[in-house]
C-alpha cells in the first residue's frame, strides 16, 4: 500500500515536473491566420474509401512541406463541418474532402480547388460514379423498375450514395422520395450487405464499394449483385485552399503536387521504404511494380490541377434535385 | 447509511476521548484527487489551453451563433414524426435496459449472497456493455435485426445496461444494511429481501438513473442513423453536415423541450417516491389500511401507482412499434456470426494506444474541470442546502438547455474560434462533462438525509459549516462514484475529438467501422474494455474505502 502511494507521488510529481519545462506536442504558432503564416495547417476529413487517413498523407505533406519551406501540421477531422468552419474563419489553410464538402464550404468559405486526385496516369481517372445494385433475379434492370420498391441508399448528403442517383432518378420522372421507399443505410458497406439481406430490393452506393472494397474484404462474392445503373462520372477528391494565402503559398502547394506522384515521390525520399507498397497494374506498364509512396487517402497516383469548374457537374445534380442538403438559399 | 458528522480533515486536531475518535481519513479521499490533479496538469500542458486565444476568437463564435438564426424547424408535421420515432425508440431501448439491469445490479452488487461466479458474471457482462459503444452494437445488430427501428432500439439497450446496471449496483452497495438484516432474520428468501428492503429503498435513484439514461439516449439517437432507423438525431447530423444551422438549431430547440419535460417528470418521479425529497417530513409511504397487514390507499399511493401504469404503457406502447419479423431474424444469425468471425484475430497496432491514452487524459482533464465546476451548481440546486428554490429550478433549466445542444456544435464553434486541435476539443468535452456531473450530483444531493443538516442549522451552524459536516459525509460515496462515472462517459463522448482533428480513440473507432477494418475495431474494443475496467477498479477500491 504504502510503495503504491508512494508510485504515485512520484508520477504525479514526474507530472508536473514534464509540464514545467519543454513544449506541448500541441503547442503551436500563435498567430496561424495572416497571410505570413508560420506554418500550415492541413486538415483531411476521411472519404468514403480512405484508411490509414494520416498515414497517407504523409508523404504528401512532405511535398507541400517542400515546396512552399513551410511547416505544416496535418490534422485528420471526422467532420466536415469542422473543418469548413475552420475555413470559414481562416485557420485552416489546405483541406482535402469529399467533392459535396467543397460545394458546401465554396459557399461560406474563401476557399478554390487547386488540384484533384487521380487514381492513375490518365487524366479524370479520380472521378467516381454511382452505381445501383440489385440481388440476381430481382427484375430490376433499370430506374424505371424502382417505383414502388425499397430502395436503400447511404446518406442523404452523400453524392455517390444518393444525390447522383435521385438526379438521375428525377431525370427519368421518378421521384426518389415519392414514387420509391427511400431508405437510408448511414454507410455504402451497410446498404449493399442489407440490400443482399433482403432488407431493400436496391441500393445505390460509390462504385469502389461494390467493384473493389467489399469484395476484397470477403464481405459480397462475385454474382452476389448485379448492376443496373452507372451514373455520370463525379469530380474526383479536391484539395483546397484558402483564397487568404499568399500567391507565393498557393503556387508551393500547386507545384508540389505537379512536380510529384506516387512513384516520384519515392525518389524524392518522402516516404520510408516500410510506408511503401508496389505500384498497381492499372498505372501502366512504365510505373507498374515499382515502389510507391501512399498518396492521400484514396490509394491515388497523383493530384491533377482542378478548378472550381470541376465541381460543376454536383451543381448541376444539386439544381436537379433541389435536395434539401443542396442549400441553393445559402 | 452509516453518517459520520465528522468533518474530513479534524483527523489529530480533536483530542476526542478515545470511543468518539474520528475514523482514519481512508487513503482514497486524498489518492484519488491526486491522480485526477496530476493527469489534469499534464493535459493541460498536453493540450496546450490558451486562454487568450479564445478572446481572440470571438469574433468567429459569434459571427457563426449568428448563421444558426433565425432557427427554423422545416415542416412541422414532420418534423413531430422524427420526435415520435426519437421517442418510441429511445423508450423501448431504455425500458429493455432498465428491465435487464435490475437482476444484473443486484447480481453484481456485494451485497449478493449468492455463487459467486453469478456475480462475477454480472460484473462483466455490466462493464462490457458499458465499454462497447453502441455504435459497435449498431452494426452487429443491423446484420441480425435488419435496416430499421428495432436495431436501433437494441443497440441503445445493450449500451445502456452498462450505465443503469453500474449506477444500480452503486446505489444497491450505498444502502442501509438495517432492514435486509431484519427481513433476513425472518426467514424470507433472497428474492423476497431484495424485493421487501432493497429494491423499495433504491427506487427513487434508479428511477433517476432510468430517466437520465432516456435524456442520453433521446440525444444520442444519431446513431440511429448507422442502422437505417430515424429520428430527430439523424436529422441533427445532416442539418450540421449539410451546414443547415438554422434547421440544426430549430431541432436542439426542439430537444432542449423534450429534455425540460423529462426533467420535471424525473422531478416529480423523485419527489412522489423519494423518501427525503420532502422538505422535512418523513413521508408515509403507505396509510394504514382497513387491516394491519394491507396498506391502504392515499392520493401520493395513486399518483405512484398511476405514474407507474403510465410507463409501463409507454413502454409497451414503443415495443410494439418495433416490429420483428422472425424469418428476417432466422436469417439474420449467419449474417451476424459472418461479420463477427471478421473481428477475429484482434489487430492492437501502437495508433490505438496512443488514441487511447489522448482520449483519457483529455477525458480526465475535462473530468477535473466539469467535476468542479459541476459540484458548485449542484449545490446551488438543491433544495436541502440553499433554500432559494428558484436558483434551484433556473440551475436545473441551464444545464438542461447546456445538455441538450450536442457536443459537436460545441467542437465546431470552438473550431472556428480556435482552429483544429485538442484545445477545441478540451472545451466541448468540459462543457458537456459540467453538464453531466451537476446533472448527476443534483440528483444524488436531492436524495441525501437531510437530518443531520436541519440538525446542525438547529445549534446554530451556518450554511457552509451545515454543508461540510451535515451533507458532505452522506455524499462522498456518490461524489467518488459519479465523478469516476463522469470520466467514464467523458471516455467515450471523446469521439467529440475527432471532430477537431484531435485524434482518439472515437476517430480510430469510427475510422476502423467505415473502412471495414473490423478486426481493428476489435483491437480498439478490448483497449476500450481494458480502460474502463481499471477506472471501474479505482472507483470501486475508492468506495470500499468511504463507505
Amino acid at each position: 500500500m504504502r510503495t503504491h502511494l508512494k508510485t504515485l507521488g512520484l508520477l504525479a510529481a514526474a507530472a508536473i515536473a514534464l509540464t514545467a519545462c519543454g513544449e506541448s506536442p500541441n503547442a503551436r504558432p500563435a498567430d496561424t491566420t495572416s497571410d505570413a503564416p508560420a506554418e500550415l495547417v492541413f486538415a483531411v476529413v476521411p472519404t468514403d474509401n480512405s484508411e490509414e487517413l494520416l498515414a497517407s498523407f504523409e508523404p504528401v505533406v512532405a511535398a507541400i512541406e517542400e515546396e512552399t519551406g513551410l511547416p505544416v501540421e496535418i490534422q485528420a477531422v471526422s467532420n466536415n463541418a469542422g473543418v469548413i468552419e475552420a475555413q470559414v474563419s481562416e485557420r485552416v489553410d489546405i483541406a482535402v474532402y469529399g467533392a459535396f464538402s467543397y460545394y458546401l464550404a465554396s459557399d461560406v468559405a474563401e476557399v478554390e480547388p487547386v488540384a484533384k486526385d487521380q487514381l492513375t496516369p490518365e487524366p479524370g481517372s479520380g472521378s467516381v460514379s454511382s452505381l445501383g445494385v440489385t440481388a440476381p433475379g430481382s427484375g430490376i434492370s433499370s430506374l424505371e423498375d424502382l417505383t414502388g420498391k425499397d430502395v436503400c441508399f447511404t446518406d442523404p448528403a452523400s453524392t455517390t450514395g444518393y444525390l447522383a442517383a435521385a438526379a438521375a432518378l428525377m431525370e427519368a420522372g421518378i421521384d426518389p422520395q415519392e414514387d420509391l421507399n427511400p431508405v437510408f443505410a448511414g454507410s455504402h458497406d451497410v446498404a449493399v450487405t442489407q440490400m443482399i439481406a433482403g432488407d431493400c430490393d436496391a441500393a445505390f452506393v460509390a462504385e469502389t464499394f461494390v467493384t473493389e472494397l467489399l469484395p476484397a474484404r470477403g464481405i459480397i462474392e462475385d454474382g452476389d449483385t448485379e448492376t443496373f445503373f452507372t451514373s455520370d462520372p463525379i469530380p474526383g477528391t479536391p484539395m483546397v485552399v484558402g483564397s487568404w494565402l499568399s500567391q507565393d503559398i498557393k503556387d508551393g502547394v500547386v507545384r508540389a503536387m505537379e512536380k510529384y506522384d506516387a512513384v516520384s515521390a519515392v525518389e524524392a525520399g518522402f516516404c520510408e521504404e516500410d510506408a511503401q507498397r508496389e505500384a498497381p497494374a492499372p498505372w501502366g506498364e512504365d510505373v507498374a511494380g515499382s515502389p510507391a509512396c501512399e498518396w492521400g487517402g484514396t490509394g491515388a497516383f497523383a493530384f491533377e490541377p482542378a478548378t472550381d469548374a470541376d465541381y460543376d457537374p454536383i451543381r448541376e445534380i444539386c439544381e436537379t434535385t433541389q435536395a434539401e442538403v443542396c442549400r441553393d438559399d445559402a | 447509511m452509516p453518517t459520520t458528522l465528522t468533518p474530513p480533515g479534524t483527523r489529530g486536531r480533536t483530542p476526542a476521548p478515545a470511543p468518539a475518535r474520528p475514523p482514519r481519513a481512508p487513503a482514497a479521499t486524498w489518492v484519488i484527487p491526486l491522480i485526477l490533479g496530476a493527469v489534469t496538469v499534464f493535459g493541460l500542458w498536453w493540450i496546450d489551453v490558451r486562454p487568450a486565444a479564445i478572446a481572440a476568437g470571438f469574433e468567429d463564435i459569434t459571427r457563426l451563433l449568428g448563421r444558426m438564426f433565425p432557427a427554423t424547424t422545416g415542416p412541422v408535421p414532420e418534423l413531430a414524426a422524427l420526435v415520435v420515432e426519437t421517442l418510441q425508440i429511445a423508450i423501448a431501448g431504455t425500458g429493455i435496459a432498465a428491465l435487464v439491469s435490475i437482476p444484473l445490479a443486484a447480481g453484481a452488487a456485494n451485497t449478493f449472497t449468492g455463487p459467486r461466479w453469478v456475480q462475477w458474471l454480472c460484473r462483466t457482462l455490466i462493464v462490457v456493455s458499458r465499454a462497447v459503444p453502441s455504435l459497435v452494437f449498431a452494426i452487429i445488430f443491423v446484420r441480425i435485426f435488419g435496416l430499421g427501428p428495432a436495431a436501433g432500439a437494441l443497440a441503445i439497450a445493450f449500451h445502456s445496461v452498462g450505465m443503469i446496471g453500474k449506477m444500480m449496483t452503486d446505489v444497491f452497495e450505498e444502502i442501509s444494511a438495517a432492514p435486509r438484516e431484519a427481513v433476513n432474520a425472518t426467514g424470507a428468501n433472497r428474492f423476497q429481501v431484495f424485493v421487501a428492503t432493497t429494491f423499495t429503498q433504491a427506487l427513487p435513484q434508479m428511477t433517476s438513473f432510468v430517466l437520465y439514461r432516456l435524456d442520453i439516449n433521446i440525444r444520442a439517437s444519431s446513431i440511429l442513423g448507422l442502422v437505417g432507423a430515424g429520428g430527430i438525431g439523424v436529422a441533427l447530423q445532416r442539418s450540421i453536415g449539410s451546414l443547415d444551422y438554422p434547421r440544426a438549431a430549430g431541432i436542439i430547440a426542439v430537444i432542449i423541450v423534450l429534455l425540460l419535460v423529462l426533467e420535471l417528470i424525473s422531478n416529480l418521479v423523485q419527489r412522489a417516491v423519494s423518501e427525503h425529497a420532502g422538505d422535512t417530513k418523513h413521508s408515509m409511504t403507505f396509510p394504514p389500511g382497513k387491516e394491519l397487514s394491507s396498506p391502504g390507499w392515499n392520493a401520493p399511493r395513486v399518483g405512484r401507482s398511476a405514474g407507474l401504469l403510465a410507463g409501463v404503457v409507454l413502454f409497451i406502447l414503443s415495443l410494439s412499434a418495433l416490429s420483428i419479423s422472425p424469418d428476417r431474424l432466422a436469417r439474420g444469425w449467419e449474417n451476424a456470426v459472418a461479420m463477427l468471425t471478421g473481428f477475429v484475430p484482434p489487430v492492437f497496432t501502437a495508433e490505438i494506444a496512443l488514441g487511447l491514452f489522448e482520449s483519457l487524459v483529455m477525458a480526465l482533464t475535462a473530468t477535473t474541470f466539469g467535476v468542479l465546476i459541476g459540484l458548485v451548481i449542484a449545490v446551488f440546486s438543491t433544495d436541502h442546502l440553499v433554500k432559494v428554490p428558484v436558483l434551484g429550478w433556473a440551475l436545473r433549466g441551464v444545464i438542461v438547455v447546456v445538455r441538450g445542444v450536442p457536443d459537436i456544435v460545441y467542437a465546431i464553434v470552438f473550431v472556428a474560434a480556435l482552429g483544429l486541435g485538442p484545445f477545441a476539443g478540451f472545451l466541448a468535452l468540459a462543457i458537456s462533462c459540467t453538464a453531466l456531473a451537476s446533472k448527476f450530483f443534483t440528483d444524488a444531493l436531492q436524495n441525501i438525509d437531510p437530518g443531520p443538516i436541519r440538525a446542525l442549522e438547529a445549534v446554530g451552524a451556518g450554511r457552509l459549516q451545515a454543508f461540510v459536516a451535515g451533507a458532505w459525509p452522506q455524499f462522498v460515496p456518490s461524489f467518488i462514484g459519479n465523478s469516476l462515472f463522469t470520466a467514464d462517459l467523458a471516455l467515450r463522448e471523446s469521439a467529440v475529438l475527432g471532430i477537431v482533428g484531435a485524434g482518439g480513440i472515437g476517430f480510430l473507432l469510427h475510422e476502423s467501422v467505415t473502412s471495414i477494418d473490423y478486426q481493428s475495431t476489435a483491437g480498439i474494443l478490448i483497449g476500450l474494455i481494458v480502460v474502463v475496467v481499471t477506472v471501474e477498479q479505482m472507483a470501486r477500491w475508492a468506495r470500499r474505502k468511504v463507505i
